[in-house]
């Protein structure tokens, strides 16, 4: 995952998968509109999931932008989004084959390929569990590198809870948006640390004594103000106690505000150490596949 | 709460027949009263018991000592949340069976276990009677097993055991034990103050010497704890030596230092939020057994033992 900060969504083409988390319509509106102007400029139908209620702006916002030929615009209404939800029976594997059937339908109309924005409003509404979200982001990522496609997921700050964006913004490999930090963190001889999204952290290499008071400041940063922080370890390949001990003040001073520290894909030594050290109950561990 | 504080009893038996007639109406009087019953000896004798006790025995926890939580520190963590979930005031009864297979260090440790259960579990509602077979061990075994209880259970009574120690000095000279066994091979791994040089050359030395990688990564992580407390309490040169003995690799971190002043270090969990007491409560529950002795001019030397051919330590543990 790079993080874009608030840099603008237009240097976005195909093969990107890109979060964008955002406060306001105005902010929404306008990378929708930026990232549907390069789509239609690269030949791609554009297909908009809208939230419910904004079908009709977004007709006509992105007509303005110039996708108004036959079968150029798809919006389809959040129902539809939803339906793919319902019963409780979201499955992301019937998903990932869905949008392979929407690429390959494009193409066979003539578009070069499809541009897709979404509003994951709906996320939020059908009750996806983070494993459901991680697990469809990660296959739509696949989606996208396999296809001649792009997607742009919008995030909206108000509707979504520090987990859930923390969680989101770190299963796509591009993320914008206000608040989400800089990449490139912290970098030392042995060990790595990337901001991964809104509150999420990607560590990598090794933590000992030599650099843990890196690693605290990062965990501090990333925490202050929010209830929840993602630390994604999958490419940790050490960590001592006192790195250790890191993250448990961290999930000692989310959980006191009611918050979460979501542990990602630890080595199996680390998740040993989760337990050996008595975190099991303070950390939630998550291993999307 | 009153009466609420540990009985500690080893209880010496002549092989699985005498220890369940003599067991079994302890047991029964035990389940009769409410008390929550949990075993853990060899298979030989819970069979004898669960035998003698017939449908009485319907309701007691009989484990077999080598599979369940066949390490100390996990066997005294298992004790402890054992405890943890009693219903408010009753008491558990356990009879446990240390192990006797391993390596001398690893029966030292079991030894040092049943010191320190008179310390770290010293408040606990519970009656801990301890299994020493003369049918099979050697008189040391047996003198450790007088040297670290309180009573010994005699016919249907406990008695005062003259031949108790201060778990304190008990856990001190064991710990000094282990110097005498030092290979005549050795290796040593001065600590140049690079961490992950020094674990890339520990790793290396003892998947050489026959460990397995994931054990390795295990025994890296006890000792790089150690270094760092050395680094942080110690003063150098800080050296680890390796050797092998008796199917353990054994690594010694010396430094010139004060040394671990506690001799129960990294037996209990520290408290969620302490600053301190993570690392060896860590490295002990990774290693077969963990030796803190020296101090004063002789500086300070830890010593972690790992079976070459032993499983990673997979328990998880919960704070006491």
């Amino acid at each position: 995952m790079t993080n874009r900060g608030s840099e603008g969504v237009s240097g976005l083409g195909r093969g990107d998968h890109a979060c964008l988390v955002c406060e306001t319509d105005a902010e929404r509106w306008s990378a929708v509109e930026e990232f549907a102007r390069a789509g239609v400029e690269r030949g791609e139908r554009m297909l908009y999931v809208a939230r419910a209620g904004d079908e009709e702006e977004a007709q006509r916002r992105l007509h303005a932008v110039g996708a108004g030929g036959a079968g150029e615009l798809i919006v389809a209404p959040a129902a539809i989004a939803m339906a793919y939800a319902g019963g409780g029976r979201f499955d992301p594997a019937e998903r990932d084959a869905a949008w392979r059937e929407q690429v390959r339908a494009a193409v066979g109309d003539g578009f070069t390929g499809l541009s897709v924005a979404g509003d994951m409003a709906w996320f939020h509404e059908a009750g996806l569990s983070l494993e459901q979200i991680l697990d469809y982001e990660h296959r739509c990522t696949g989606v996208i590198d396999e296809m001649p496609a792009a997607a742009l997921c919008v995030y909206d700050r108000n509707r979504f809870d520090d987990r859930t964006l923390a969680c989101a913004g770190h299963a796509h490999p591009l993320c914008h948006g206000r608040g989400v930090a800089p990449a490139g963190m912290f970098v030392s001889r042995t060990m790595e640390i990337a901001a991964a999204g809104p509150g999420a952290l990607r560590l990598s290499g090794e933590v000992d004594i030599s650099n843990v008071p890196s690693l605290s400041s990062a965990l501090r940063s990333t925490a202050g103000g929010r209830v929840a922080v993602l630390l994604d370890l999958g490419a940790l390949e050490f960590i001592d106690v006192a790195g250790m001990r890191a993250i448990q003040r961290t999930a000692q001073g989310l959980a006191a505000r009611g918050g979460e520290l979501m542990v990602l894909s630890p080595q199996p030594l680390v998740a040993r150490m989760i337990a050996m050290m008595g975190m099991d109950g303070l950390v939630r561990t998550e291993r999307p596949h | 709460m009153p009466g609420a504080k540990l009985a500690h009893q080893a209880f010496l038996y002549d092989g699985a027949e005498q220890f369940a007639e003599a067991m079994a109406p302890l047991v029964r009087a035990g389940a009769e009263r409410g008390d929550k019953v949990l075993v853990a000896a060899k298979r030989a004798s819970t069979e004898a018991l669960r035998a003698e006790l017939g449908s009485d025995g319907a309701a007691i926890e009989l484990h077999d000592t080598l599979e369940w939580h066949p390490r100390p520190v996990h066997r005294l963590m298992a004790v402890q949340r054992t405890i943890a979930a009693l219903p408010p005031d009753s008491r558990l009864l356990a009879l446990g069976e240390p192990v006797w297979t391993g390596s001398a260090a690893a029966r030292r440790e079991w030894a040092r276990y049943e010191s320190t259960i008179n310390v770290a579990l010293a408040d606990a509602p519970l009656r801990f009677i301890c299994l020493y077979d003369r049918s099979e061990l050697p008189a040391s075994i047996l003198g450790h097993g007088l040297g670290t209880h309180p009573e010994v259970v005699e016919g249907s009574v406990a008695c005062p055991c003259a031949a108790f120690e201060s778990p304190a000095d008990f856990v001190r000279e064991l710990d000094a034990g282990g110097r005498a066994e030092r290979g005549r091979d050795h290796y040593d791994i001065p600590f140049s103050g690079d961490h992950h040089a020094f674990r890339g050359l520990l790793a290396g030395l003892a998947i050489e010497c026959g460990m397995s990688a994931d054990r390795a990564e295990e025994l890296v992580l006890a000792t790089n704890e150690v270094v760092t407390n050395s680094v942080i309490h110690g003063a150098p040169p800080i050296v680890a030596r390796c050797w092998v003995a008796d199917g353990d690799f054994v690594c010694e971190v010396s430094d010139g230092g004060p040394g671990v002043a506690d001799p129960f270090a990294g037996w209990t969990l520290p408290a969620p939020g302490a600053p301190g007491g993570w690392g060896l409560a860590v490295a002990r529950r990774i290693c077969d057994a963990l030796e803190v002795a020296g101090g004063g001019h002789d500086g300070s030397r830890v010593r972690l033992y790992v079976a070459l051919d032993s499983e990673v330590a997979l328990e998880a543990s919960t704070a006491a």
